[in-house]
């Protein structure tokens, strides 16, 4: 059987062979920069919010592959009418 | 069956399903271990025009722990993109693809391959599995990308469609500048079951004379005789996985035994928005398998799920569902009076647990042993190892030239349960496990059931499933035009 060495066929060979830093969870939790407009623009893709305690106003945001966790009474306030159809 | 559709979340989910993980020494180079991983089971090939193909949004990993804590010390990742080279047609071709980049195949899929590896620090796990390590395990690894945009070959569609197959799949064999040799894509399914019988309470078609419900014995009918999976395969120098680097020649170097498991993950949300999902956040794992069967046959049906998103540095939780196998307890109701022995056995299964959750310690079978570790029998005993699903591989034993597919119960030490190959009769295997036939490894005073040691489901001699001389070793699939005929 032959066997051929098709490697990186068109791709990007740059990337090939490159550590790179694994992902943190919550990696925007105590970054206070303001977003650059690139960063900004990244934001096209649905975000999902999920709620870990409501009584601890404590939420889950799930953004590309990442999960940042916050905390936000008023948000719990939102949603809580929200949800008891008093938005 | 081994893991096709074994959970009732992943039986829904099928280009996530993990069926089958192998791990053998390879035989035309015993400098490498062979890593295969199957998944989208019990394909039909004749599945056109939307041929089977890896998820895009499916994370899946080979999994190597190699210092018995059943966290990942090394893992190959897989991530698929699917591209549309045509958007007016309706086919998966329009032409003879002869070649894999052939502009008739309309849909072709490419993959990326990454390496991590897990580095001393103070965040390994806690033992406490079930993904909660997940987090930590991330601060003290390092992802190496090795290749991107490697290309998969497409299914096996017919003589016009794919004239020249197995070429065009072994173009799709690609050696890495790192040492590693990969192929993902179709492949016919190496695995063998009479589902159709054991699945109706127990039947074995060979013995279904004896069988509660009694019908005439009959020949074993493979389910899977005709059935494609999608193989996710890597060869790798065994240097690169064991714990010291080194390339062990002694069975009882504690370096000597790996443990291998496959696994798929998938973002923990997605959105629904124009017939399209889009998947977002981080990968949650939703199917694993290291030895063939477990989540099938020992873990009951309201675990199966929860089993899947685990972890095996978590499998402690499991260990009393394999030292008393409800399946153990099945075979004398099922089967009056053929297993009285294995009926009256009133002990945890010892040898169920080294096969499965611990490996087997030197001084069990004359010669061998698979503990990761080399850890004693006293270590197993006296809580030194931890329990954990994995495929163990003891990579000094060389790989056998005859191999005999009922492996180290039948004297073939390169053959499951140390590791699997595709050959290794893994159901005839642990049924006879399960039957006692090992019991006396740990428990010399019992005497198995004359029936522990010849019962099968009659599936093992099937002419039609080959397997190639070199890797990715996994036969050429079935060919859609073929199907039925």
């Amino acid at each position: 059987m032959a066997i051929s060495r098709r490697m990186f066929v068109g791709g990007s060979a740059a990337a090939v062979g490159a550590t790179v830093a694994a992902p943190s969870v919550a990696r925007a939790g105590g970054d206070d920069r303001p977003p650059t407009d690139e960063e900004v623009a990244s934001i096209d893709q649905p975000i999902l919010l999920r709620v870990i305690d409501a009584a601890e106003h404590r939420f889950e945001l799930l953004v590309g592959e990442e999960s940042v966790e916050f905390s936000d009474a008023k948000l719990t306030r939102v949603l809580a009418r929200a949800a008891g159809g008093r938005s | 069956m081994s893991s096709h559709r074994e959970a009732p979340t992943i039986s829904k989910d099928p280009v996530a399903d993990n069926t089958d993980t192998y791990a053998f020494v390879t035989p035309d180079d015993p400098s490498m271990v062979t890593l295969i991983t199957n998944y989208l089971p019990a394909q039909a090939a004749n599945g056109g025009p939307n041929f089977y193909e890896f998820g895009d949004d499916v994370l899946y990993s080979i999994h190597v722990d190699n210092d018995g804590d059943g966290v990942p010390d090394v893992t190959y990742e897989f991530r698929f993109t699917t591209e549309i080279r045509n958007d007016n047609t309706f086919l998966y071709n329009v032409g003879p693809i002869t070649s894999l980049d052939d502009p008739d195949w309309i849909r072709p899929q490419f993959y990326s391959v990454t390496k991590v590896t897990r580095v001393p620090g103070p965040g390994k796990s806690d033992g406490k599995g079930k993904g909660k390590a997940k987090g930590r395990r991330r601060k003290t690894t390092e992802r190496t990308v090795l290749a991107e945009r490697v290309p998969c070959p497409p299914c096996n569609v017919g003589p016009r469609s794919t004239p020249d197959y197995e070429t065009l799949a072994a173009e799709a064999v690609t050696a890495l500048g790192s040492g590693e040799t990969v192929f993902a894509g179709q492949r016919a399914d190496a695995f063998f079951v009479d589902l159709g019988s054991i699945f109706d309470l127990g039947a074995l078609r060979p013995f279904q004379n004896l069988h509660l419900i009694s019908m005439a014995a009959s020949e074993g009918v493979d389910a899977l005789a005709n059935a494609n999976v999608h193989s996710i395969a890597i060869k790798v120098p065994i240097s690169d996985l064991t714990v010291d680097g080194s390339v062990p020649t002694e069975v009882d170097d504690p370096a000597a035994t790996i443990g291998v498991w496959g696994a798929a993950s998938r973002q923990r949300g997605s959105t629904l928005e124009r017939g399209k999902r889009h998947a977002v956040g981080p990968f949650e794992q939703v199917s694993r398998l290291g030895n063939p069967l477990v989540n099938e046959v020992l873990i009951p049906m309201a675990d199966k799920d929860e089993w899947n998103g685990s972890t095996p540095d978590g499998d402690s939780e499991y260990v009393p569902n394999v030292a008393r196998p409800e399946l153990a307890g099945l075979l004398p109701v099922l089967y009056p009076g053929v297993f009285p022995n294995l009926e009256g056995y009133d002990e945890d299964r010892i040898d169920l647990l080294a096969v499965l959750l611990f490996g087997i310690p030197s001084g069990v079978v004359s010669g061998f042993q698979n503990v990761i570790g080399a850890k004693s029998l006293e270590q197993v005993l006296g809580g030194e190892v931890t329990p954990a699903d994995l495929l163990r591989l003891n990579v000094a034993v060389p790989p056998a030239s005859d191999p005999n597919p009922l492996g180290l119960v039948a004297g073939d030490a390169a053959g499951y349960p140390n590791g699997r190959r595709l050959v290794d009769d893994v159901t005839t295997i642990e049924l006879r496990a399960i039957a006692g036939v090992t019991i006396p490894l740990v428990d010399p005073s019992y005497t198995p059931d004359g029936a522990a040691s010849v019962i099968e489901d009659g599936t093992r001699d099937n002419p039609g499933r080959t397997f190639l001389p070199g890797f990715p070793f996994i036969g050429t699939p079935y060919s859609g035009f073929d199907a039925g005929t």
